[in-house]
């Protein structure tokens, strides 16, 4: 394989591992940061967050498909990952 | 103005919409079928054609006369009383390896039948985790969480990526080149029902939230996921203690049915649960029948199986729960009657219809370009299978279910085996044929078993004929069904592939 082919096969991976496990992630670390800060009751907390949670994947699998810069795309999702692991660790930590 | 975008999202549209589109589309077909599961199920009950409703004390008695003798040791056993959409009365019990065994209490010669899997529940099952079972029920469960999900983008980046938004979406020209009438009709059927495939996807997601994303619970509950459940859900009987407690006599489950009657009223009650009878920690749950609320909550009484006494009734429900209990009631379609669920299948299927559609017109588009690349061959061949080939295995579960005798051991194992097994042998016809001839084949194939299902009710004593002469509106229904989807399915072969061409090939 050239080195263009090789490029494009290495954007192509990039955009589906950030359409898949990327927005996944991202839900998945939001919908605990949710379940954390969210006032509502325990049950209510886990239930509203997974259900925003889900748009959010939609949506960063959408971006991703879609963005020219993939950069930002990944910055952003790795972003609210970080915050999201703090919110949980904080919410833990906090009696 | 340009939209910007356009392109990006026409592309994501093309190879989101191509690589799940195969698994959509049997979620969708086997989703918009199980919707009448109950019907189903009658109509390949035909032996039971005779039984008729009981009293529910008789039932309740008849119940726990079979489940005492056949599973006294089992942790929990379910009666599900008769009604007006159901009329056999079923009951189940947990085994000890975890699984369900479901039986159907006859008031007629054969008193009961003992049988896990029905039709309706087998498309039920390929609906919900692609008939994957035990550890692999999680892993089907995700692949059609994850088609759920993709289903949502690719709804948004398909309306997306149409340029003249409203005068594309009404517009069908069957007349003009075979590529626009196949984007046209891709269109039309998938803009027509788009809110429903909005709700259906993102509500498919909601029912399982805390399976598919176990975070927030986790967060919250840590291991503990069984209080979750039980709070959740309301559910006493289901969360088992690790033990049982010491044996003890169980209060009588008729007297405990006339007290939940007596609050709820005659005939309002769906399904009894009852968590580890004869043993001091009985649990005796009552729910109440659903066909009249969206919510997917059931209102219950509990009562401790052992005193008598009530528990809880009525779990009030918190604003949250009530959406998401809604939300997942939408998609569970237990309301509203025949009328809607008419509505869900034929929504579902033109869903179905705009998946197809949308994956011909990528191999269409494509042999335009001349670009004929081993991912266009597969694509062409899978589509034949995956189209054709899997509507045909779903045919021959219709079958199996009719030819295949009911005394069988084995039967329930059987019906899986002869769907997986005419689904693989329509795939290994479609790579091992020319394209257009897999087509044509297969279509045959599909209009024939279509076409002469209803003599399958020759076998069972359930003639379309004798059907119609004793009332079983199930069976002409499906029956008529049929018949009308073979007429359509050749006048598409028809237009299609052409006499002339069908004889070419």
């Amino acid at each position: 394989m050239t080195n263009s082919a090789h490029t494009m096969w290495g954007r192509v991976i990039a955009r589906v591992l950030a359409g898949t496990l990327g927005a996944y992630g991202t839900g998945y670390a939001l919908a605990g940061a949710l379940a954390v800060i969210l006032p509502l009751s325990r049950v209510d907390r886990v239930s509203a967050a997974t259900g925003v949670s889900f748009l959010i994947m939609a949506a960063c699998s959408l971006w991703a498909g879609c963005a020219h810069r993939l950069v930002w795309v990944w910055g952003v999702m790795v972003g609210v990952m970080a915050v999201s692991g703090l919110v949980v660790l904080c919410g833990h930590i906090t009696p | 103005m340009k939209r910007p975008y356009l392109r990006e999202m026409r592309a994501f549209h093309s190879w989101v919409g191509l690589f799940l589109g195969w698994i959509l589309f049997g979620v969708l077909l086997t989703g918009s079928l199980a919707v009448f599961h109950t019907e189903l199920d009658q109509w390949g009950l035909t032996e039971l054609s005779f039984a008729k409703p009981v009293a529910p004390e008789q039932a309740v008695a008849q119940s726990v006369e079979y489940l005492s003798t056949h599973a006294p040791d089992a942790r929990l056993w379910r009666i599900t009383l008769p009604d007006e959409r159901d009329p056999y009365l079923r009951v189940a019990y947990k085994t000890a390896s975890g699984g369900m065994v479901e039986a159907i209490l006859n008031s007629g010669p054969q008193p009961f039948i003992v049988r896990n899997e029905q039709l309706g529940s087998f498309f039920l099952l390929y609906h919900s985790h692609l008939l994957l079972k035990r550890t692999l029920t999680q892993i089907g469960l995700f692949l059609v969480g994850v088609a759920g999900i993709a289903m949502l983008c690719v709804c948004i980046s398909g309306v997306w990526s149409h340029i003249k938004v409203f005068a594309e979406f009404f517009t069908f020209r069957p007349g003009k080149n075979k590529h626009r009438a196949w984007l046209d009709l891709h269109t039309v059927l998938g803009i027509l029902p788009l809110p429903f495939h909005l709700m259906i996807s993102y509500t498919g997601l909601i029912m399982l939230y805390w399976l598919y994303v176990p975070s927030a619970a986790s967060v919250i509950y840590g291991n503990n996921l069984s209080t979750f459940r039980q709070e959740a859900l309301g559910t006493y009987s289901m969360v088992l203690p690790a033990q049982k407690g010491p044996a003890a006599p169980s209060f009588s489950l008729t007297t405990l049915l006339h007290d939940a009657q007596s609050h709820w009223g005659q005939g309002a009650i769906a399904k009894i649960y009852v968590r580890d009878p004869f043993y001091k920690g009985a649990i005796v749950e009552f729910w109440h029948e659903r066909a009249h609320q969206v919510g997917q909550q059931y209102a219950r009484r509990v009562y401790n199986g052992a005193t008598g006494q009530l528990i809880l009734q009525n779990m009030p429900l918190t604003f949250v729960a009530r959406v998401q209990s809604v939300l997942a009631g939408l998609h569970w379609v237990e309301w509203g009657g025949p009328s809607i669920r008419w509505c869900y299948a034929l929504a579902g299927l033109m869903g179905a219809g705009s998946v197809a559609t949308g994956l011909i017109l990528y191999t269409q588009k494509q042999s335009r370009a001349v670009q004929n690349t081993v991912l266009v061959t597969v694509a062409r061949k899978l589509n034949v299978c995956a189209l054709l080939g899997f509507s045909c295995a779903c045919l021959s579960v219709f079958w199996a279910e009719r030819l295949l005798p009911y005394t069988w051991a084995q039967r329930n194992a059987l019906l899986p085996v002869v769907f997986l097994g005419v689904w693989f042998a329509s795939i290994v016809h479609a790579f091992l044929t020319p394209t257009r001839l897999g087509w044509v084949q297969q279509g045959c194939l599909f209009i024939t078993l279509c076409g002469l299902l209803p003599l399958t009710g020759w076998y069972r004593h359930m003639s379309l004929l004798s059907a119609c002469m004793s009332g079983h509106w199930s069976v002409v229904v499906v029956d008529v069904s049929a018949l009308v989807i073979a007429l359509l399915g050749g006048v598409v072969l028809y237009r299609v592939c052409g006499y002339k061409r069908v004889l070419k090939v």
